[in-house]
């Protein structure tokens, strides 16, 4: 059995005009407990739909969606989501943003800034923790995101974009955090993006929606376990790959007319 | 330095509206118990003051401000907190709101007297009306407009009630709400005078109808002056308070 169980899930919006909007249509995907998985597809093919109705907050219209056996219903914190844009409380500093979900369980205070300090160092931001939010840049930002998601152990970590609105060096070193964080804490992980190399590299398995109503076109086995490398042979030939079923390669072939 | 550049321009405005005054008053034919003249106006600031009479007058409509517009603040804030969480509620309370809003607080004056006597309460009546709903329909506006991912969050995170109203709600819509805190102030203001003409012997107002009664001129603009001095003194203090809370919130978005 797998750990995250969609079957012909769909998602269908009543808009304001009367006329039905179709999110997503008919996905099922099986999800391993500890895999990396990347939604990968261009804007509107409800990736993100489909990504919040596996976090509870929008739920499928039709079709099932189960965590570890249990339909999903509601948000949980056994399964956390970061955003693209943090979702920090500006009016909390960084250690009390990392302690808001430990405050809904049974720990002392002192239980909950020792989980929180663990968690603060390891994305590297100890030096930062009674600053406030806004003083910091958004890849600090998005640190202390995935500080607060880790904080309350859970078992499966949703991303929304989270590297969207970030410069593209500060995104890859994240990305090698959360491979390296999300590996040492074992954890089960949803990732959703439009970048194709950013897919690569995360992914144990890539899954490709098209648009119009979000399918899934095909899904990838990444076959590069451990340390990738951006520039080596095989990850590129996962990333053309890719290429070619957004039939983003072009022939080369020349016609001749005489 | 910012401060003190900022006191510059007020004060050269200031004394650019003294001057433009004695100029309209040299050229006009007005009596002077008529029109006084700025030195007019400010022996009769003089000699209120030197009599303790100001003193006295001021306290006591600092006073009845303080009491009616703190206790609107709090009120509306609670109020509003509430009904910014409970939309099908507040889809009921808002015509109501809505018609009661733009009824001046002066209106209510003859109720006012005859439901709260004579004394402080009526003018601390009309400045908590004047205050409450401003303070309100921000408070509820700022809860609706929290951003959503604020929600998402907490839903997250198991964040419930009632945590979520004081850990979540409340500060984010804070800026929101203390701007509309601050623009109640004004508004507040401007009714305490109006609040003292009826039924009081004392303040602010009461200056203004005494000063009426007895045709001095020149005592009845230096309070209207005394009164303007006040309001602005107040909001800038509010201002600062504003600025200061902002900031220990975290500061907004530039």
């Amino acid at each position: 059995m797998s750990y995250i169980e969609i079957n012909h899930a769909s998602k269908v919006f009543r808009q304001v005009d009367g006329k039905e909007f179709t999110a997503f249509q008919d996905v099922s995907l099986n999800i391993a407990k500890g895999e990396f998985i990347c939604l990968l597809g261009a804007s509107g093919c409800g990736k993100s739909t489909l990504l919040n109705a596996m976090a509870g907050f929008s739920l499928a219209t039709s079709g099932s969606i189960k965590i570890d056996g249990q339909e999903v219903t509601a948000p949980s914190s056994k399964y956390v989501t970061i955003f693209q844009n943090y979702g920090l409380l500006p009016w909390r500093s960084v250690q009390k943003n990392v302690e808001l979900g430990l405050e809904q369980k049974k720990l002392s205070k002192a239980q909950r800034a020792a989980i929180a300090d663990k968690y603060i160092e390891m994305v590297g931001l100890s030096a930062f923790k009674r600053e406030r939010p806004r003083r910091l840049s958004g890849g600090m930002q998005q640190r202390v995101s995935i500080a607060r998601a880790l904080a309350v152990d859970p078992q499966i970590v949703f991303m929304d974009e989270p590297f969207g609105a970030l410069d593209a060096i500060t995104r890859m070193k994240l990305q090698d955090d959360v491979l390296q964080l999300t590996r040492s804490e074992k954890k089960t992980v949803v990732f959703v993006t439009h970048d194709i190399a950013e897919a690569v590299y995360l992914a144990d398995r890539i899954v490709v929606l098209s648009p119009n109503p979000g399918r899934i076109k095909c899904v990838i086995d990444v076959p590069l376990k451990g340390y990738r490398d951006r520039t080596s042979g095989d990850f590129l030939h996962v990333q053309n790959k890719i290429f070619e079923i957004f039939n983003m390669k072009h022939d080369d072939n020349i016609e001749y007319v005489i | 330095m910012k401060f003190l550049n900022g006191l510059k321009v007020v004060l050269v405005s200031f004394i650019a509206l003294i001057l433009i005054w004695q100029v309209v008053f040299s050229l006009s034919h007005f009596n002077e118990a008529l029109f006084p003249s700025p030195l007019h106006a400010w022996k009769a600031l003089l000699e209120m003051a030197s009599d303790g009479s100001l003193a006295r007058h001021v306290g006591t409509s600092l006073y009845r401000f303080a009491c009616g517009y703190v206790s609107a603040v709090l009120c509306a804030v609670a109020l509003g907190l509430v009904l910014g969480l409970l939309p099908s509620v507040f889809q009921f309370v808002n015509p109501i709101v809505q018609l009661l809003r733009p009824i001046s607080p002066m209106a209510w004056a003859p109720f006012i007297v005859l439901w709260f006597g004579i004394g402080n309460r009526p003018a601390i009546v009309v400045v908590f009306i004047a205050a409450f709903f401003p303070v309100l329909l921000s408070t509820v506006s700022a809860v609706v407009n929290i951003d959503p991912i604020y929600h998402k969050v907490a839903k997250n995170f198991g964040v419930k009630q009632p945590a979520l109203l004081w850990k979540i709600v409340f500060p984010a819509a804070f800026p929101q709400i203390a701007n509309g805190i601050h623009l109640a102030l004004g508004t507040a203001w401007v009714f305490l005078a109006a609040g003292e003409m009826n039924g009081v012997q004392s303040g602010l107002g009461y200056m203004v109808i005494d000063a009426r009664n007895s045709m001095r001129t020149d005592s009845l603009l230096a309070t209207i002056l005394v009164i303007g001095a006040l309001g602005l003194a107040l909001d800038s203090l509010l201002k600062c308070a504003e600025r200061l809370f902002l900031k220990a919130w975290g500061g907004v978005e530039e």
